[in-house]
């Protein structure tokens, strides 16, 4: 059964995927279903709306440009902003995910 | 090539960027879901559920934005939110034309198609626009022209009848609406000899008020005083700058110069500058003198032109109450003039220069905007045609929340860009049609004056062109934004919104409908102008010389007799017959075409016979211009002023007035027709010709020789056969002319020259209607062409499902022509009401041939079907030649 991505985690999701290099809104679904080997299921509207969020925050930059099917598309990358947010979060959820997962460890601490 | 290092996202996203990205998105998707074999309406559900509230996600998205322009805007600016969305709407009108620019030059076929067809219809109206201001807007050459007017006398039947002099001075003389009311006669021509040989000018005479009219001073001196003007004063004259360097030259002062003219020595007093002409090519002007108008004739004598100013706050509706008032005052003094009933007619100078000619300009107009309308009939087809490829991408936009005024105005910014670009190709157009309408155009169609495209010829084309530009994109326009977006999402974007073949069919039934009326005109003046060329005057109309010599223009005149007048011309005669080579020349009174005096003819000891037609000729005029004799003989070198009076009649008045008789040997007169009395016998009969101009009929005409009735021999043109060597011949001629009287020297013309005006306005007007019509037919074609394509495009499955089933080619060609050829027909049978409509027109322009003429009728409806069937037989056979199998399969 797919998961739902969790409030809050859609941010950390899109800076990573755009880690490498620049990609369009619809790469960045791919890229993201693709790492988590589909099962992860994406409002993809709400993704678009991440997006222009993070970048009127400073976070992303973006260029038009034609794509592989010679259409115009829409293609974004990081700021020098959106790699610190980009390192930040990731330090946060690693650090999260660590916690969660030792207090949920069924008999752990008592 | 990827740049990350060049961002360009610093300005907030419009809607339609918004769109365009989320466009993208979703058609990505569908793609890649079809590819893994969902069907495309599933693909299209998936995709869109996948999206979530697409409308709402939209919303959010652009909010994201206006905060942030906002924000910026009121930081940045200090400006209210309201003026913040002033550069929102600015920057998407931006985006559009970026969009605009984009998509059209991926399809490059289309849009040069697309331009080249507007530049045609737009290049055609640019040259009827400057057509149009040369002939009604560009100013005359007077200041404050528009108050200029002429003033005529007008009756139920005439609105130029020529006003009496005594007349003219009462209302100059009292009107206060008018500020200067000057009448003048002119083109008199007449002999002015400086030093050395004679020359002929343009003669004008005018009362003082004249010069005032017109507002124009003289460049150097004055024009008329007082004293000039006092009965028995001296004649003076203001001659022109033309004139004044012909005689004088660059350097001499003419005001120090006196003038022979017809013989009087007359002192030059003023100089006008150089353009001015008026009235025609005048110049010189002499004075009428207030005190000798018994002169001029009397108040029933319609002689005159009048030209007025008028005065400030004065409009030509109070000037034309005024002038009636004055002249019912008149009226009751004098009987006369009240059994006239005239009125007097004011109308301004621009609309009397341009006479009836104007119509044609209008008619001109009218062709090239129908061709214009063509033009953007085809252009809103293949909008139609293309929208359609992208109504899949509409229907997403309008699901994502987009407007329907963003999806209209995005057609129009691309109509628009379109027209422009028409537009510019278009005055290229325009540049070279106004050059060859203006090398082509008689005078009398542009007032004389240059084709230019000046400011407001394009401040009209630029109109012109948003009409087009709207006209072009309205209709796809508002058929884009009529898109059913579930449907757009569901069916896979085919025939969206129905099918626009409907509204393409009725485009080119517009279209056909048009052309079928340029079609028609053209084809009813080229016939008429076929006619008018095929039209046997009787009489040779080429390879004549024509030499005009007048004896005088002034009273008291050298040669003030008859017998003078004889002497001369009889000696001239004799001395041309000298000129080598020489073998036969004819003298007229009247030359034709044209002017034709006629009165009563009467015959001894018989009633009244009624009307002929003056005429009074010399020489061989019957050999020279090649008149047949029917019977008896002509005039001889026998019959001088010494020997009884003799008279040839031609055919239609030996018909009229002899219906019983024979007429030779019958003794006639024509009473008033000269000075002269006296009887004449019939001695012959010749062949009627059309000495009134090709248009009109022959009439009863009656010869009399000028050496027996030398009353009306004022002036004379020699006819001599122009192959005794042209411009020799002239040499020649204006020799022997000195050796009579140095004083009258000739003015030489061509027979061809005299026939032009009869002819030309004909030949311009059927070819300028020509070339419209065919640029009109032209474009059908790639309309028609264009729609049936479209449709058979559109048809290609049903086609390969006929042609798996066995049809042959012949029903499928047969199936795509029968769907072109309709729209066609039906265009065509609106075209012939169009016709009918349009006939009354140009009724007045025609000649011999109907202006709803059945033969052009027919003609122009198997053109136009002949062009549905050309146009639609390619688009045929290449459907036909599809392979079923590939249609099948896709």
């Amino acid at each position: 059964m797919a998961m739902h991505v969790l409030q809050g985690t859609l941010n950390v999701l899109i800076l990573n995927a755009l880690g490498e290099r620049p990609l369009h809104g619809y790469a960045i679904v791919e890229r993201i279903r693709a790492a988590s080997s589909g099962e992860l299921e994406i409002e993809e509207g709400a993704l678009y709306h991440a997006v222009h969020r993070m970048e009127a925050r400073g976070w992303l930059s973006h260029v038009w440009q034609p794509s592989e099917n010679n259409r115009r598309a829409k293609y974004y990358s990081l700021t020098a902003a959106g790699r610190r947010q980009l390192a930040r979060e990731a330090r946060a959820w690693a650090s999260y995910g660590a916690f969660l997962a030792r207090v949920l460890r069924p008999g752990a601490e008592g | 090539m990827t740049d990350p290092a060049r961002p360009t996202g610093k300005r907030p996203a419009t809607p339609d960027a918004v769109d365009e990205e989320l466009t993208y998105h979703v058609d990505r998707t569908v793609a890649a879901l079809v590819e893994a074999g969902w069907s495309a309406e599933a693909a299209r559900q998936e995709a869109a559920r996948r999206f979530g509230d697409a409308a709402r996600w939209r919303e959010k998205i652009l909010s994201v934005h206006q905060e942030g322009a906002l924000r910026m805007a009121r930081t940045t600016y200090g400006i209210s939110e309201t003026a913040a969305l002033l550069p929102r709407l600015w920057s998407a009108v931006g985006r559009d034309l970026a969009f605009a620019w984009r998509s059209l030059r991926h399809s490059t076929g289309l849009t040069a198609v697309t331009i080249a067809t507007l530049a045609l219809g737009l290049g055609g109206t640019v040259t009827m626009f400057a057509a149009v201001n040369a002939a009604f807007l560009a100013p005359l050459p007077f200041p404050e022209e528009q108050a200029l007017v002429k003033v005529y006398q007008a009756n139920e039947r005439r609105s130029d009848v020529a006003v009496p002099l005594e007349v003219a001075l009462d209302w100059s003389r009292d009107s206060r609406s008018l500020t200067a009311i000057g009448a003048y006669l002119y083109g008199i021509t007449a002999n002015v000899q400086s030093e050395g040989d004679a020359t002929r000018a343009r003669l004008a005479r005018v009362t003082r008020p004249f010069f005032h009219a017109t507002g124009i001073a003289p460049a150097r001196g004055r024009i008329f005083s007082d004293e000039d003007l006092a009965l028995g004063a001296a004649p003076v004259v203001v001659i022109g700058h033309q004139l004044a360097q012909r005689l004088f030259g660059a350097t001499g002062d003419p005001l120090k110069e006196t003038l022979r003219i017809d013989g009087h020595t007359v002192p030059v007093v003023g100089v006008m500058p150089p353009g001015f002409s008026f009235p025609g090519n005048t110049d010189l002007w002499t004075a009428i003198e207030p005190g000798g108008p018994a002169a001029y004739g009397s108040r029933t004598a319609h002689n005159f032109n009048v030209i007025g100013r008028l005065g400030p706050g004065a409009t030509i509706a109070s000037a034309q109450a005024e002038l009636t008032r004055l002249s019912d005052e008149q009226a009751a003094l004098f009987p006369e003039m009240a059994a006239e009933g005239l009125r007097p007619n004011v109308v301004p100078l621009r609309v009397d220069l341009v006479g009836t000619q104007g119509q044609m300009v209008w008619i001109g107009l009218a062709a090239v905007l129908c061709v214009l309308l063509v033009a953007c009939v085809n252009v809103a087809n293949l909008m139609l045609a293309r929208n359609l490829t992208r109504e899949a991408e509409t229907g997403i936009r309008l699901a994502l929340g987009a407007g329907r005024g963003a999806i209209v105005r995005l057609v129009m910014v691309e109509s628009l860009t379109l027209a422009t670009g028409g537009a510019l190709l278009g005055l290229i157009v325009g540049l070279w049609g106004t050059n060859l309408v203006g090398a082509l155009a008689p005078d009398s169609v542009t007032s004389g004056r240059p084709l230019v495209i000046d400011g407001r010829v394009v401040a009209l084309t630029v109109l012109a062109t948003f009409a087009a530009g709207l006209l072009c994109g309205v209709l796809p326009a508002l058929r884009t934004s009529r898109v059913d977006p579930r449907a757009a999402l569901s069916e896979g974007g085919r025939a969206v919104a129905g099918s626009p073949r409907r509204l393409m069919n009725a485009l080119v039934g517009i279209e056909v409908a048009l052309a079928f009326v340029l079609l028609s005109s053209a084809g009813v003046l080229a016939r008429s102008h076929a006619q008018l060329e095929a039209v046997d005057s009787g009489f040779r109309t080429d390879g004549l010389l024509l030499a005009r010599f007048s004896l005088g223009s002034l009273p008291e005149s050298p040669y003030g007799t008859p017998d003078a007048r004889r002497a001369f011309f009889e000696r001239l005669e004799a001395e041309v017959s000298t000129v080598p080579g020489l073998r036969a020349m004819a003298l007229a009174a009247i030359m034709p075409p044209g002017f034709s005096p006629n009165g009563r003819f009467v015959i001894e000891g018989r009633p009244d016979a009624g009307q002929a037609h003056f005429r009074l000729v010399g020489g061989d005029y019957f050999r020279v211009m090649r008149i047949p004799i029917r019977r008896g003989r002509v005039f001889t070198a026998e019959d001088t002023a010494a020997v009884p009076q003799v008279a040839v009649i031609n055919e239609s008045l030996a018909a009229l007035a002899f219906p019983d008789v024979d007429p030779i040997g019958q003794v006639v007169s024509m009473p008033g027709m000269d000075g002269g009395s006296g009887v004449a016998t019939i001695v012959g009969i010749v062949a009627d010709v059309r000495h009134r101009g090709p248009t009109q009929p022959a009439v009863a005409e009656a010869y009399f020789s000028y050496r027996q009735r030398p009353w009306r021999t004022y002036a004379m043109t020699l006819v001599v056969d122009s192959s005794a060597a042209l411009p020799a011949g002239t040499d020649a001629i204006r020799a022997k002319a000195r050796l009579v009287d140095a004083g009258i020297p000739p003015e030489f013309q061509t027979i061809e020259a005299t026939m032009a005006p009869f002819v030309d306005p004909s030949a311009f007007r059927s070819r300028l209607l020509v070339v419209v019509a065919a640029v009109a037919l032209l474009l059908a074609v790639v309309g028609i062409a264009g729609v049936v394509s479209h449709g058979a495009a559109r048809r290609q499955r049903e086609m390969g499902i006929r042609a798996a089933l066995g049809a042959p080619p012949g029903t499928i060609v047969r199936l795509v022509i029968r769907a072109g050829l309709w729209p066609v027909g039906v265009g065509a049978l609106l075209g012939l009401f169009g016709a009918l409509t349009v006939g009354r027109f140009l009724r007045t322009f025609v000649f011999e041939v109907s202006a709803y003429d059945p033969a052009v009728m027919t003609a122009s409806a198997l053109a136009l079907l002949a062009t549905g069937l050309l146009a639609s037989w390619w688009p045929a056979r290449r459907t036909a030649k599809i392979d079923p199998a590939s249609v099948l399969r896709a």
